[in-house]
């Protein structure tokens, strides 16, 4: 394994590195990013894959990378980086599907599940009843002083989940927890999240395993992504049951916290500068740049993993086969030598859409477009009902349980309602 | 080739290229479609009408190709992801608009 050579300049960016997963680097990372890009990667960080918990796995030091054309070698070049991840396989987490997978398995699953996730299935089968669950849930809170995060931001994602796969709506409460302790954000003691794993791990066994059953028995059954996953198996298209199991799992980890964190985050730009909220509500058309911008600028997820296969090399550093690379999506967003102003929210940048919140190449997020149907759907709702929200971001916190999420764990606000 | 191109911007431009993977990286560079898998029929950003006489010059839609192309709001009779196209005939020129964002 590598290993980086310590002189004066170095010595500062390893203290950096050491210091990442403090409370004050995940709640604020973008200062420590720029200084990690005077001089990407830098080698050192012990960090948790997801799934993976602290106090009981063992880390490996990873490669920090944080530059935009790094970050963006290491997304285009799959048989360089491998997304297969020992360290989570080892730990007590249920390995994820897709996620964790190279090609060719990953071409298969990947095919299996994206049909599910096209535009037309979006719009066909989940934007109505989003759209009428959200009101709901806007209504109910409208008037109030609320935790946006409790009320809004982590319910919508969750519902969309059980539609996604068949679940009891009421269910959406535990899939927001295990999600949040899978994820490795929030405060969870090591034997809760070990727990959340396994309660996680064992609802879906049940699921599935009654899915199968109606099935079996003849019922009719929902035409939903779980259904498409057991009859995979039942064709015998390289699916087992226990990846059934755990496709379904990962949809939930993948899902959730992401969006929940990106939901509570637009809000966040909208307390930040009041006058968003007005200029949004009059002119919708305005309302996707700003999404995507964003993303760009306050993209929840900060970093992943990859294995590396071959010898290499990314910003001129030789990396060697079996080192273990951290590139940070949030910190290529934040490179000045892409984004001008990178720490500014400026709406209509040319080329916002070069952000890598969604990732890049054969693992880009199969759920983008349907993250983003849920902001804009949730977005489009308050500024119907809404005549503006109230609150300051002083009297928020941002999650600081770990550096793969950027976002709020409270956002208390109001939304003032229209009616006078 | 000469590949004349309307942006969703409805702007029009001209392109000199070799083959259709020229053009499918000059205009990613451009960010006139985002390519965001990189090519490998996947996100289906990079989402266009082809101009109908020029259909007999490029290869046909394959199953992974038609199996986006059918999960896409907009799309229509002449429309292919540009990263699966490939030029099975020597042509002068190629017209092609880039279909709305979903």
């Amino acid at each position: 394994m590598s290993s980086n050579v310590v002189d004066g300049a170095d010595t500062d960016l390893n203290e950096v590195v050491a210091n990442m997963l403090s409370p004050e680097c995940i709640q604020n990372p973008y200062p420590v990013y720029k200084k990690l890009r005077t001089q990407s990667p830098v080698h050192g960080l012990l960090d948790y894959p997801p799934g993976t918990v602290p106090g009981v796995d063992t880390p490996f030091p990873a490669w920090v990378i944080t530059r935009y054309a790094d970050v963006d070698y290491v997304l285009s070049n799959p048989d360089i980086f491998s997304s297969e991840d020992p360290m989570q396989a080892n730990s007590s987490a249920p390995s994820l599907m897709l996620v964790n997978h190279d090609k060719p398995r990953h071409t298969d699953l990947r095919n299996l599940a994206k049909m599910a996730f096209t535009p037309k299935r979006i719009h066909d089968n989940i934007v109505e009843r989003l759209r009428s669950d959200v009101s709901a849930i806007v209504d109910g809170n409208v008037g109030q002083s609320i935790d946006f995060m409790e009320e809004v931001a982590g319910v919508i994602p969750a519902l969309v989940m059980t539609y996604l796969m068949g679940l009891p709506k009421e269910d959406y409460k535990k899939l927001v927890r295990w999600a949040n302790a899978f994820m490795v954000s929030s405060d969870f003691t090591p034997q809760e999240r070990q727990s959340c794993n396994e309660e996680l791990f064992h609802y879906f066994v049940a699921k599935v395993g009654e899915r199968y059953s109606d099935i079996e028995a003849g019922k009719k059954v929902t035409d939903d992504l779980m259904t498409a996953f057991i009859t995979a198996e039942y064709e015998g298209n390289g699916l087992s049951k226990e990846e059934v199991v755990l496709f379904c799992i990962t949809l939930v980890v993948a899902g959730a916290e992401t969006t929940t964190y990106f939901l509570g985050n637009l809000m966040g730009v909208m307390l930040e500068d009041s006058s968003w909220f007005e200029r949004l509500k009059q002119d919708r058309s305005l309302i996707r740049p700003f999404m995507e911008e964003c993303l760009r600028r306050d993209g929840p997820p900060q970093r992943l993993f990859r294995c590396v296969l071959k010898d290499c090399e990314v910003g001129g550093q030789a990396i060697k086969a079996g080192d273990w690379v951290a590139f940070f999506m949030a910190a290529a967003n934040h490179d000045e030598s892409v984004f001008e102003n990178p720490e500014q929210f400026i709406l209509g940048r040319k080329n916002v859409s070069k952000h890598v919140t969604f990732g890049r190449g054969i693992h880009h997020c199969l759920g983008a477009p349907l993250a983003r149907i849920e902001a804009e759907i949730m977005l489009n709702t308050m500024f119907d009902k809404c005549a503006a929200v109230e609150g300051s971001l002083a009297n928020s916190s941002r999650q600081s349980g770990g550096l793969l999420a950027y976002g709020f764990s409270t956002l208390p606000l109001k939304l003032v309602s229209t009616n006078p | 080739m000469k590949v004349d191109i309307v942006d969703r911007e409805q702007q029009q431009s001209t392109y000199a290229v070799n083959d259709v993977h020229e053009l499918f990286s000059a205009l990613s560079d451009e960010m006139k479609i985002d390519a965001l898998c990189g090519g490998c029929c996947s996100c289906a950003t990079c989402h266009v009408y082809l101009g109908d006489e020029y259909e007999h010059a490029m290869n046909e839609v394959a199953q992974d190709e038609q199996e986006i192309l059918d999960g896409l709001m907009h799309t229509a009779e002449n429309s292919r992801l540009l990263c699966q196209m490939t030029l099975q005939t020597e042509i002068e020129h190629l017209e092609i608009t880039i279909a709305p964002a979903e």
